[in-house]
């Protein structure tokens, strides 16, 4: 029983509807205000009498207002004066853009089989009043507070480029300390054709950086950025961050704490940030004077090149290392053209980058190339010509690497295992080969003629010689001279006197020893003075040859105790001499010295 | 005052007869080194031949010596090596440059063995110099024991000992001068430029005269010994077509044959 009413109800309600299918369809349209200022909003309302279905048309485009494309919709029955009827409504959101009278003309709107037309209908803009100024620098000042709560700042090395310069930039994304982010939903993308970028990695973070008297945490992104096309081209950089902001509704526990967004709670809302669009002037690289060589790269770059040994064998290859050191466009640089020649195979490089990875804007691009050489002998690495372009002297450069030397042996052979050494090979290995085969630019000294010049040759030898002939010649003068004289005959008898003495110290012979040293004071006391027959003197004739003399009386009397006792040690044999014959020797020796 | 114009003509015909050889040698070596600069290597080669036939430098032969290195005419390039070094023997980058020329010519370097190094012409002067002092020197001790010394023994160890050294270094001195004598004979083979010799080797004939074979085949840049005949000149004929041939041999006494007087070059020129 209960569900009587509501069945009855439906049932009425279907029937309604049946019924007004075929009723005559209408279309009114309105703005409501049709008066507005210019800063605010009207709504384009229209109202389909007799039909619920869904129209399909397309609304007319007026320049001056903005017309939203998503409409809300109400449907509605009813029965007016017992007459059922059924209608729907479609309002879109209008904006204006200028003051004035501004008509949507009439537009063609299709419900089911039928086309009706749309009357036209005119909004009327008027000019601000005083509130609705207040409101607009209101929006405009929220505008700019949001702008500097988060913002993204790219700093531009120049104020232009070349096509295909590469240019190192930082992009800065300033998060002001208040603002309540969560994340940062994404890495700053660039909007704009004209420009390419390298990929940004991880960005760098800097809190606590003060800018328009405010804290800010700064994430940095540094970028490699290339012009692409010629001309006056903006660059924009955006990201969105994820910001938590008060919720709409009250909190289930109706505290104000649970709606704050400091403490965790709110909703998140996503925040698009913007950079101020950059106006960046990209120049086409100069055609003249443009070398053969040039393959693109733009920048300020010295280089160098090395190979890993200057002497191989046949067969054996050879590094041979390119370096490109300096600031430029290292992502778009193609490997110097470097083609193998009658001397070389030379093969494809190989790459390597030395710097920032991420931008390769400023580093060393290594090229490897490996070389084969074709023919031994002495043979010269060709130099390696890379041209390029510099932005700010806008001036290309060529620089070529040096010619590298490299000696090429034949190949292996066999090597000699004996211990001998070879001076000359030995000093060979100490001299590099780029020292070998070099051009002197003087001639030296002049010869006439090549011979080898020996020291028989030379006229100074032979008369250096006369020096020790002379030498030779005196000695025997000297020798003969002092052998007629007789002194050698002298000295030939006190040498053998002095001999026998010693012999007899040897010996213990004191017969012997007194004999010789009587003989030996003969002959040198009568050889000292003269006398023409010295060993015919008596020991008194020996006296008196000292006393004729300016002798000492000790020495005298020494010299006559020593004859006495040889005379009497020979004739007698009667006195014994206790004094040691070492002794007498020395003494003799001294006392013989000292006659004058 | 007869005297003084004397001597004035002398100085004046003396600069007059000197300086433009030197200065015409250095004229065309100056123009060598500047083809050869400009990548003209034969009008360097030709340049630095005729310097060469007026005056002589290690310089110029090692530039020549480079350039036939570099034209691969490494027989030549030998030749002229060892030119330079008989000039300038203490260079190391001619020795150096010498050693690779005879890797590239497929020769063994000449055998630096302990009589090769040591009685070898540079050492000639040592020898004589050791020589003439123990002569000298013993002959001054010699005097003086007989005329101031009257033992006798020690006489006679010093007079043996003397007469085995000064044995040892006349023997020494030989040696180094034999090596002279072989320098002054030593020959480099190279190939002859007015033939095309594709074997790239040098034939050392039976006789003197193209219509026989060869003994023996030489490489281009080894070295050869030329022969001395019974009057102690070197032994050669001239045949009919005025050409004069050489009776070589190789330093290691291997090869013999006669070889034709364009297929080497003499490292000491007889004729000048």
């Amino acid at each position: 029983m209960k569900f009587i009413p509501s069945f009855t109800f439906f049932s009425t309600f279907l029937c309604l509807i049946c019924h007004t299918q075929g009723q005559n369809l209408r279309i009114e349209s309105s703005f409501q205000p049709p008066s507005i200022t210019i800063s605010n909003n009207s709504v384009y309302k229209i109202v389909i009498f007799g039909s619920q279905e869904n129209p399909k048309g397309t609304l007319p485009q007026v320049d001056a207002l903005i017309i939203s494309n998503s409409p809300q919709t109400f449907r509605s029955a009813s029965f007016i004066n017992g007459v059922p009827s059924v209608r729907l409504e479609m309002s879109f959101q209008v904006k204006p853009k200028k003051m004035g009278k501004h008509t949507i003309p009439s537009w063609p709107l299709k419900i089911g089989a039928q086309t009706l037309q749309v009357p036209p209908c005119t909004l009327d803009v008027l000019a601000p009043n005083q509130q609705d100024k207040i409101r607009q620098n209101a929006e405009e000042k929220q505008k700019a507070d949001l702008k500097q709560a988060c913002f993204i700042e790219f700093t531009k090395p120049r104020s232009f480029l070349f096509e295909g310069e590469t240019v190192s930039g930082l992009i800065n994304l300033y998060i002001w300390d208040r603002l309540p982010v969560s994340r940062i939903e994404r890495a700053p993308q660039k909007d704009g054709d004209a420009f390419s970028l390298t990929e940004l990695g991880q960005p760098q973070e800097k809190r606590n950086q003060t800018k328009y008297n405010k804290l800010y945490t700064v994430f940095s992104w540094p970028i490699g950025l290339t012009a692409a096309i010629a001309g006056t081209h903006k660059i924009v950089f955006n990201t969105a961050v994820s910001v938590r902001v008060k919720s709409r509704g009250n909190s289930p526990f109706g505290s104000p704490f649970f709606n704050d967004p400091f403490f965790g709670f709110g909703r998140e809302e996503s925040l698009k940030v913007t950079s101020e669009p950059q106006s960046i002037v990209v120049k086409s690289l100069p055609t003249s004077d443009r070398p053969d060589s040039f393959q693109g790269a733009i920048g300020s770059f010295s280089t160098l090149s090395i190979v890993d040994s200057d002497r191989v064998s046949l067969g054996d290859p050879v590094r041979l290392f390119f370096d490109i050191e300096g600031q430029g466009n290292f992502a778009a640089m193609p490997a110097p053209n470097f083609e193998s020649n009658s001397d070389f195979k030379i093969g494809p490089p190989a790459f390597s980058f030395e710097g920032n990875e991420l931008t390769k804007h400023q580093g060393k691009q290594r090229f490897e190339y490996i070389l084969t050489p074709l023919a031994p002998g002495l043979l010269k690495i060709p130099a390696v010509s890379f041209s390029y372009f510099d932005p700010v002297k806008e001036k290309y450069f060529i620089s070529n690497s040096l010619e590298h030397p490299l000696r090429v042996d034949p190949g292996e052979t066999w090597i000699d295992t004996s211990p001998e050494d070879n001076p000359i090979n030995e000093q060979t290995k100490s001299i590099s080969t780029a020292d070998l085969f070099q051009t002197e630019n003087e001639p030296g000294e002049w010869v006439k003629k090549i011979q080898i010049k020996t020291l028989l040759d030379s006229p100074v030898f032979w008369t250096t010689q006369s020096i020790p002939l002379l030498c030779v010649c005196g000695l025997i003068f000297y020798g003969r001279k002092r052998k007629q004289t007789g002194r050698d005959i002298f000295r030939q008898k006190q040498a053998g006197l002095k001999k026998q003495m010693k012999e007899a110290i040897k010996y213990k012979d004191s017969t012997l020893f007194y004999r010789a040293t009587r003989e030996r004071l003969r002959l040198e006391i009568g050889t000292f003075y003269k006398h023409p027959n010295p060993s015919s003197l008596s020991s008194n004739e020996l006296t008196t040859l000292l006393t004729k003399g300016s002798n000492e009386d000790s020495l005298i009397s020494q010299i006559q105790d020593i004859l006495h006792i040889s005379d009497s040690h020979e004739f007698a044999e009667a006195e014994k001499d206790s004094q040691s014959l070492d002794d007498l020797l020395k003494k003799i020796n001294t006392l013989l010295k000292r006659i004058r | 005052m007869r005297l003084q114009y004397l001597l004035f003509y002398f100085t004046i015909g003396f600069m007059i007869s000197k300086s433009p050889c030197a200065g015409q040698a250095d004229r065309l070596f100056y123009d060598a080194v500047r083809s050869e600069a400009a990548g003209d290597l034969d009008q360097a080669i030709n340049l630095y031949l005729k310097a060469s036939a007026l005056s002589h430098s290690a310089n110029l032969h090692g530039n020549l010596a480079n350039l036939y290195f570099k034209k691969e005419q490494f027989g030549h390039s030998i030749l002229h090596f060892r030119k330079a070094l008989l000039m300038n023997p203490r260079d190391p980058e001619l020795h150096a440059n010498l050693n690779f020329a005879y890797e590239m010519a497929n020769l063994p370097p000449p055998l630096q063995n302990f009589r090769n190094t040591y009685f070898s012409v540079n050492f000639l002067s040592f020898w004589i110099i050791i020589c003439t002092i123990i002569f000298w020197v013993g002959l001054l001790i010699t005097f003086y024991f007989l005329f101031f010394k009257t033992s006798k023994k020690p006489f006679f160890y010093f007079l043996f000992c003397w007469i085995f050294a000064f044995f040892l270094c006349c023997f020494a001195t030989n040696l180094s001068l034999n090596q002279k004598s072989e320098l002054g004979r030593e020959v480099i083979s190279h190939l002859s430029s007015i033939e095309n010799n594709h074997s790239k080797s040098i034939p050392l004939r039976r006789f003197a005269g193209e219509s026989n074979s060869a003994n023996t085949n030489i490489i281009p840049g080894e070295s050869l010994i030329i022969q001395l005949g019974n009057d102690g000149t070197n032994k050669s004929f001239q045949i009919s077509n005025g050409k004069t041939w050489y009776l070589a041999k190789s330093t290691d006494g291997k090869k013999k044959g006669w070889i034709r007087e364009d297929e080497f070059g003499w490292i000491i020129d007889p004729s000048s």
